[in-house]
């Protein structure tokens, strides 16, 4: 029996020392980290309303595209569920139909419909879904200054009564107003 | 015997392999504006040079990851620029420009681990900030520039609190929405020195004083001991934001300036125009129990065009005095028609959470107006009518605050469709939220809407004060 241990830690011994000599010699053969899709994966923050008031900026893993329309889609349309607040800035059924960039720093979203139908209105809320798409858009792709909203393709006054739209958003004026908590 | 025996062994091994990790596992501390607090991450030393797992600096640089496995090649996306690494490679292609690392791209703990001089020295010159490695203390720090922000002090008086921050140079700030014991000051374009930065002590009614560095701007949040109000100053001849903190309303406290050079520009306040929001189709925000904004705020403005009339002496004009559908546009041209001497534009506000109530005031954003000016004739344009509109706005949320039970949420300046075609200053009040069962019930009370009335009446009476009195348009 008590052969039989110093055996076995005999073994264990040369299991160590075999283990260190492949991890020091080299790094490459220690098997790949099950990492990323093909398409790769990309860190965004994205920002919801908070119960109390305001928005918040949260960080999501996304699946990231060959081209960033596909990016921005992805993006935009993680704001359809509920953030840590249990809250969404775009109304449940919201689709992004379509992205266009103007190559001058401009981008089209055009959603369906529900954006305006199932809105739940008041200027708080209607401004609350504006900053949450634009701050999405300027804090996670570079160059977007300027964020134009559609509906079903057509231009229009207001999502909800109040927050003009006749002219594209600046995202300057229209970033989150991040609390510092 | 011989199950102990196996036991031992698989421990022993345990105990071997981790301490081998751990021997070349180092944490280390990153610094980013948006967390100017170190926050620790794992870092590892191989043959004398610090690695950073490829993950985390992906995080720190908002890129995009590309992996290729069978290749072992990793692409990280900084704004439009592909960054290549491959494992076994110290080289590193930026597009097609080639970069040495001394040190190769390698696995270790799972990971793909990059040599510290990857974010140093290649992505650095990709990213606004400057990025720099202390080996010593460990730490990876993105900087924004100079400090601007220098000092935070904070002195009690007989009457309040003053609280000023010391600048390097003249800067704009903002006092943000926040609650009754909370204020939070926006500098755009600040910079904190690093003795600002974290949670400090504050004096009289301030309790602590908590500055926060994000990109871009500064963020100076005041906690207080309970409820008070504020009011921010920026003040040039030394550089510096001034904040009075009250428990009160405090004529000694010092105001906002506002410009006192406009004294001829400066008629009476005879004719005003309420807006009462939405109408026919448009029901706008509705509570739970189904009380439409359309209808509450049409009440609103027929009690207090009564109590204008009656108190005032005012000529009162509504832009709907019924249950019908106007235009954004339509009901601003009906003011400028009027060529009223004021506008408000009332409504009741929604959100996403039952919890929150409370009443704000919209006024239409100054640069909005000014990048149309001259070219759209639809817009006033006018920046003393944009500071009256403010000034106005401050006033009536003083005068609410008196007789609604609030919170307050201050004022919001955004580009409010029904404020963007005045020509006279103009504000869009949300007298409460309707998502909010007992603002729902306040607001169809009728009792309740004569107080917001009231308060309306008060302000108005207080602005024409202001303007006769001064000329210009300080209180």
């Amino acid at each position: 029996m008590k052969g039989a241990t110093v055996i076995m830690l005999a073994v264990l011994a040369g299991v160590a020392v075999l283990f260190f000599a492949l991890r020091r010699d080299d790094a490459a053969t220690v098997a790949p980290p099950t990492v990323g899709e093909p398409t790769g994966t990309r860190t965004v923050e994205l920002f919801f309303p908070r119960a109390g008031g305001g928005i918040a900026g949260e960080m999501r893993e996304v699946v990231a595209g060959e081209f960033v329309e596909e990016d921005v889609r992805r993006a935009i349309e993680e704001l359809v569920t509920a953030g840590e607040s249990g809250i969404a800035p775009l109304p449940p059924g919201t689709r992004l139909l379509n992205v266009y960039f103007d190559g001058e720093g401009e981008v089209t979203l055009n959603f369906s419909s529900d954006l305006r139908a199932n809105h739940p209105g008041g200027s708080d809320a209607e401004l609350a879904t504006i900053q949450c798409i634009v701050s999405t858009l300027g804090v996670n792709f570079p160059g977007v200054d300027r964020v134009r909203l559609l509906v079903e393709g057509e231009a229009v006054p207001t999502l909800a009564g109040h927050v003009s739209l006749r002219d594209a958003l600046h995202v300057r004026d229209y970033r989150e107003t991040r609390k510092a908590e | 015997m011989r199950r102990t025996d196996v036991l031992a062994g698989i421990a022993a091994l345990g105990i071997l392999a981790s301490a081998a990790l751990a021997q070349d596992r180092q944490p280390a501390w990153v610094m980013t504006p948006d967390h100017p607090a170190p926050r620790e991450i794992d870092a590892y030393r191989f043959d004398g040079v610090d690695y950073i797992d490829a993950n985390e600096v992906a995080r720190l640089f908002r890129a995009s990851k590309y992996w290729r496995a069978e290749l072992e090649k990793m692409v990280l996306k900084v704004g439009d620029t592909r960054v290549r690494l491959t494992v076994g490679s110290p080289y590193v292609f930026v597009e097609d420009q080639g970069a040495n690392l001394f040190a190769p791209v390698r696995w270790g703990d799972g990971r793909m681990l990059v040599p510290v001089r990857l974010a140093t020295d290649v992505l650095d010159e990709l990213v606004p900030e400057r990025v720099t490695w202390r080996t010593e203390a460990r730490q990876l720090r993105f900087d924004t520039g100079e400090p601007n922000l220098l000092a935070i002090e904070c002195e009690e008086r007989s009457n309040g609190t003053l609280v000023e921050v010391r600048l390097s140079q003249p800067l704009d700030a903002t006092l943000e929405p926040s609650n009754e014991d909370r204020f939070v000051v926006v500098v755009p374009d600040g910079v904190a020195s690093d003795a600002l930065l974290g949670l400090v002590r504050g004096a009289g009614l301030v309790d602590s004083v908590r500055t926060l560095q994000e990109p871009g701007r500064a963020v100076i949040t005041l906690h207080l001991g309970s409820a008070g109000s504020a009011r921010l100053v920026a003040r040039t001849t030394p550089p510096r934001l001034v904040l009075a903190i009250t428990e009160g309303v405090d004529e000694e406290i010092p105001a906002p300036e506002y410009d006192r050079g406009v004294v001829d520009q400066v008629p009476s306040v005879a004719r005003i125009v309420l807006d009462p929001g939405h109408g026919g189709a448009d029901r706008g925000a509705r509570s739970s129990s189904d009380v439409a904004e359309k209808d509450v705020t049409l009440a609103i403005a027929r009690v207090t065009r009564e109590l204008l009339r009656e108190r005032l002496g005012v000529e009162v004009e509504l832009t709907r005095d019924d249950d019908q559908f106007r235009s954004t546009q339509a009901r601003s041209e009906t003011a400028n028609r009027m060529k009223a001497d004021l506008f408000v534009s009332l409504h009741a506000d929604g959100w996403f959470h039952p919890s929150t109530s409370g009443f704000s005031i919209g006024v239409h954003r100054a640069e909005a107006e000014v990048s149309v000016a001259g070219i759209d004739a639809w817009g006033s344009h006018d920046p003393l009518a944009h500071e009256r509109s403010e000034f106005f706005a401050e006033l009536l949320l003083e005068r609410l605050s008196e007789t609604l039970p609030g919170p307050s949420h201050g004022v919001k300046l955004a580009d409010f469709a029904v404020l963007e075609g005045t020509t006279m200053p103009s504000v869009l009040l949300e007298c409460g939220f309707l998502t909010n069962s007992t603002d729902a019930s306040n607001l169809a009370d009728p009792g309740f809407q004569k107080k917001i009335a009231e308060g309306i009446v008060a302000a108005i009476a207080e602005y024409r004060n202001a303007l006769a009195e001064g000329g210009g348009t300080a209180p």
